[in-house]
């Protein structure tokens, strides 16, 4: 496997908050990698900064962070070097966002189609962004009709789905879920996995998963990194991190977290 | 929150407002407005006493006009009197202003708040009915308008800000009564047997005490700016060295080049409203839990 | 829609029954002696009647079979009130709390002549012998009697011989119809569209209010749009420079504007700016550049106050998720601001502007009179200078009313720019 597998490469990356007394190292010398087609996952207990990481890989981190060294390096090249411009050409096109709070993530005053639409229009040209939009409804399997609604007329899973839907307008690289299923009910916490999962194996995705629940981990993921309080703890192949973790941390997180159906039948 | 944690909640709140610069240079004001006042008083109530004109009421035409100097600080005003003692009465008068007027208002917001937080039913649909008529009353004209009635004077203002501005402190305390009504503490005390009285003044209010303390800080500077307002037109304070009397006086005097006594009147309001504003959002930040997140 | 208005205007109806309650309990219950307020010192009884007859003041508060007159001020011994000073041959007695009245008098009592179309009373606690409104009065005894009588003739009380001694003697109109009152006749002449008489003016207060609106409007409109603009993209400004020194200046700028009292921006304005400068004429109402420096004072003074709202509604929208979101798809930061954060935020700032739209009819009492302005304002202060009981009335009533009107547009803005909210 050479490095140029890899599509994303985090190297070291530090991401802190405040100063002094007060300083929090959010992310401390963390690194990992995702490589093309790959889902890998990114476990650790609420706060021990998952999402600053995956905020980071494009500057995304609220304005109070300060990057404290390291690279991202996408395809070869330094996230945090790129100018403002070339960043946002690069969000929403090579690397998207889906986020745990559907309802909250989209915005309330406009329709999907208009947003959906957005997301085509700021990276493509020359498109039918009408059919667009019904297309990529029909990849996360929405019917047409919902595109003229506002998001309060939604349910969470169909949130979900829409935000799916425009994460992949412009057919990213590289998908980034932060928790994408915490908020939703289980049963329907199963259909987003599984189209998850589906677009993974069709579209040839990457996706960094980011979870605090095994029971995903072991639905999805090829391989797994471990973080707490900042830091990578543990990493590898799933099968090896679930069937013989490490870290204590990782043990104990596993025993904390509600396993989902088909991990028990692995284990048995 | 409950109440041990209500009671944490002062504390809380007191260190973070020390932490804030700005807000204890504030309060430095605020107590130095409040001394200035208390000490006003001292000085009224002694000439009362003493059944003479005190010496700030005295015209003295051979001193009209002096600019601020060794004798008079801030200066003399038209009639030769020291605009510095004047200014402090002024200060006494607008405490008086701002803290009857709370008096007045207070209460009655605390009261109507919370038995239709409490009660709900009828009896919050007349608080409401009667808050949303008074909140449609066009403000100052509204106060103007019952001083007008009540007659010149000081009483008139009391009457006219404190029974119009007990309307948003109303709508507060009702959502937060709404609030705490569901908590385990008030169903402890439901189940204890308290009566209603008890459960509102005695466990329900001590724990929104918060909204109060920030509205009483923030209503202040309002009260103080109407009554300056009031004086001015001439419907307020009739012969008391009220700031807005002063300011009238001053405006005339300011055409003929004497700054004094308009720059240092104007001053003094806009500190302690400044200092009161300013005391008020620390306070509120300080004391209001969500934001500190 | 419609049905929802309709829901809607159904609910204004109690907070209108509450305002018209207000302004009338502040006026004909807390306001006292209003004749007296309004008209001084030194007029007729027989004018202050009519003041109260015009304004339905001599009827009964709510409801009542009698009514006071200004004609006889009641008469009580014990406590010394009455007019009996003006009688001839009367003493009083503060020990016995009497007043006597001697052998052969004859005394007018009532102070105008009354109204022949309606019935009186007199109440009275005598002792001894006389005749009152023609009818016999007599017993050794204290006793009470009440007279009942047409308001046709001049009423005297007449003494014979015999001593005749006075406690209590008041004197009531008879009313036809006990519902009759001076509630329904406010809510009667409001009905009609009617609101009362300028004493000062002498001019029906309808066509003061008419010939005053333009020359306030002339005056709000401009603060009013013009405040919006300015404290919309200051606020803007705010949001996209948040946490910079930009936006803290602002932020001290707001408070600070706050908290300089209306009346210094006037003078101030007036000294430095027209007077001093001479920028601006100072007083005055004949050309729009009359209008310059007023408009410019309503603007300044209501930014602070604004500004720090719509900061805070804007700041409020930046920090919620859909922001995030939008980042993430390569929205660049001024089109989040513009058409992510704006059009959500116009949601709470159209509430604010609508509900501050009877703004544009009170909103301007110092401004107009401090710079000659022939507006509402102006009317305002001075029918409050001069106690013009039914002007200030009618405005109070009428920036109430147009408060609860605002609020129903309120909603119905809400209704429209907000896509959750459901209509029904
Ligand atoms: N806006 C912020 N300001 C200060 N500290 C923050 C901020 N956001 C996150 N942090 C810090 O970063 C840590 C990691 O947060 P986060 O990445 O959101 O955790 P999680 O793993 O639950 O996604 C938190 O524990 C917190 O201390
Ligand atoms: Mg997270």
């Amino acid at each position: 496997m050479t490095s140029n597998d890899n599509i994303l490469a985090v190297e070291d990356l530090g991401v802190h908050f405040g100063s002094g007394d007060g300083l929090v190292k959010a992310v401390d010398e963390v690194s990992f990698t995702v490589r093309r087609g790959e889902t890998v996952a990114l476990v650790g207990e609420s706060g021990s900064g998952k999402s600053i990481s995956a905020l980071s890989l494009t500057k995304l981190a609220p304005r109070a962070a300060r990057y404290a060294g390291g690279r991202i390096l996408f395809e070869g090249r330094d996230m945090l070097a790129l100018s403002d411009a070339e960043l946002r050409r690069i969000r929403g096109s090579r690397i998207s966002y889906i986020f745990q709070e559907p309802m909250a993530s989209l915005n309330p005053v406009f329709t999907i189609q208009w947003q959906i639409e957005e997301a085509i229009r700021l990276h493509q040209r020359g498109v039918d962004r009408k059919r667009e939009v019904a297309r990529l409804l029909g990849l996360v399997h929405l019917p047409e009709r919902l595109a003229r609604a506002y998001p309060h007329e939604m349910s969470g899973g169909q949130l979900q789905r829409c935000m799916i839907a425009m994460a992949l307008a412009c057919s990213p690289d590289l998908l980034v879920a932060d928790e994408p299923t915490t908020a939703l009910d289980v049963t329907v916490q199963r259909e987003i996995l599984n189209l998850l999962a589906e677009l993974g194996r069709n579209v040839g995705l990457s996706i960094l998963m980011i979870t605090h629940n095994f029971g995903i981990v072991a639905d999805l993921a090829d391989r797994v990194y471990v973080m707490q309080k900042g830091r990578i703890v543990e990493e590898g192949e799933t099968r090896q991190v679930l069937y013989d973790p490490r870290a204590e941390y990782t043990r104990q997180l596993m025993a904390a977290v509600p396993r989902l159906h088909p991990r028990t039948e692995e284990e048995q | 929150m409950e109440t041990e944690k209500g009671q944490s909640l002062w504390g809380d709140a007191w260190r973070r407002l020390k932490k804030n610069r700005l807000a204890m240079a504030c309060l430095g004001m605020v107590v130095f407005f409040t001394l200035l006042a208390l000490y006003g008083e001292g000085v009224h109530q002694y000439w009362k006493w003493k059944d003479a004109t005190p010496p700030f009421q005295l015209a003295d035409l051979g001193k009209a006009y002096t600019a601020p100097g060794l004798h008079h600080w801030m200066g003399t005003d038209g009639l030769g009197r020291d605009v510095m003692s004047r200014l402090v009465q002024g200060a006494r008068i607008a405490y008086k202003v701002g803290i009857v007027t709370s008096l007045i208002a207070i209460p009655i917001g605390v009261f109507f708040g919370c038995i239709a937080g409490y009660f709900g039913g009828r009896t919050d649909d007349f608080v409401v009915w009667l808050y949303s008529t008074f909140a449609s009353m066009p403000g100052l004209l509204f106060i103007l308008a019952i001083a007008m009635l009540v007659g010149k004077g000081l009483l008139g203002i009391y009457l006219g800000i404190g029974l119009t501005t007990w309307v948003g402190l109303c709508r507060l305390v009702r959502g937060e009564v709404i609030k705490h009504k569901e908590q385990t503490y008030v169903q402890a005390a439901k189940a204890l047997g308290l009566g209603p009285a008890r459960i509102i003044f005695l466990h329900i209010l001590p724990n929104i005490m918060h909204v109060v303390i920030v509205t009483f800080t923030l209503r202040f500077p309002a009260a103080v700016g109407t009554e300056v307002f009031m004086s001015f037109l001439g419907i307020g304070v009739q012969d008391e060295p009220s700031w807005g009397l002063m300011i009238n006086n001053a405006r005339m005097r300011l055409w003929q080049g004497m700054w004094w006594e308009m720059t240092f009147v104007t001053l003094a309001v806009f500190l302690l409203v400044l200092a009161f504003n300013l005391l008020g959002d620390a306070l509120r930040d300080a004391l209001d839990p969500r934001l500190n997140d | 829609m419609l049905k929802y208005i309709a829901k809607r205007l159904f609910q204004m109806f109690p907070t209108v029954v509450g305002v018209v309650l207000v302004t009338f309990l502040l006026f004909n219950v807390v306001g006292g002696d209003l004749a007296a307020t309004a008209l001084g010192k030194n007029v007729s009884l027989q004018m202050m009647e009519d003041f109260d007859a015009q304004r339905g003041l001599d009827k009964p508060l709510f409801f009542g079979y009698r009514a006071g007159t200004r004609a006889f001020e009641d008469l009580d011994a014990s406590v010394g009130r009455g007019r009996w000073q003006a009688w001839s041959n009367a003493t009083h007695s503060a020990e016995t709390g009497t007043v006597a009245i001697g052998p052969q008098t004859e005394i007018l009592l009532p102070a105008f002549a009354l109204d022949p179309g309606r019935d009186y009373e007199w109440t009275v606690v005598y002792r001894g012998k006389a005749i009152l409104a023609g009818e016999a009065l007599d017993s050794g005894r204290w006793s009470r009697a009440k007279i009942r009588f047409g308001g046709g003739r001049d009423v005297f009380l007449q003494t014979g011989e015999e001593p005749f001694e006075l406690r209590r003697l008041s004197l009531r109109k008879v009313v036809a119809n006990p519902f009759d009152s001076q509630l329904s006749f406010y809510v009667r002449q409001l009905l009609r569209g009617d609101l009362g008489t300028s004493e000062y003016f002498k001019q029906p207060v309808a066509r003061l209010l008419a010939d005053g609106i333009v020359p306030s409007l002339k005056l709000t409109v401009p603060i009013f749009f013009i405040g919006i603009v300015v404290s919309v993209s200051l606020s803007l400004v705010c949001a996209f420079f948040r946490d910079t020194w930009l936006d803290r200046f602002f932020v001290v700028l707001s408070v600070a504007l706050m908290s300089i009292n209306y009346l210094v921006y006037i003078v101030a304005g007036q000294y430095l700016l027209s007077y001093k400068l001479g920028w601006f004429p100072v007083w005055g109402y004949e050309s729009w550049r009359f209008l310059v420096l007023p408009v410019a004072i309503g603007v300044v003074s209501g930014l602070g106050a604004n500004l720090r709202f719509y900061r805070t509604i804007m700041l409020d929208e930046m920090y919620k998720d859909y922001v995030r979101t939008a980042f993430a798809k390569g929205v660049s930061k001024p089109r989040v601001l513009f058409v992510h954060v704006l059009k959500n935020a116009m949601i709470p700032i159209i509430t604010n502007v609508v509900i501050a739209i009877p703004f544009l009819y009170t909103g301007s009492l110092l401004l107009e009179s401090f710079f000659g302005v022939p507006g509402l304002g102006y009317l305002g202060i001075n029918a409050i200078l001069s106690s013009d009981i039914d002007v200030v009335r009618a405005l109070v009533l009428i920036g109430a009313l147009l408060f609860v009107v605002a609020n129903l547009l309120t909603d119905l803005c809400y209704a429209a720019a907000d896509p959750r909210v459901k209509l029904g």
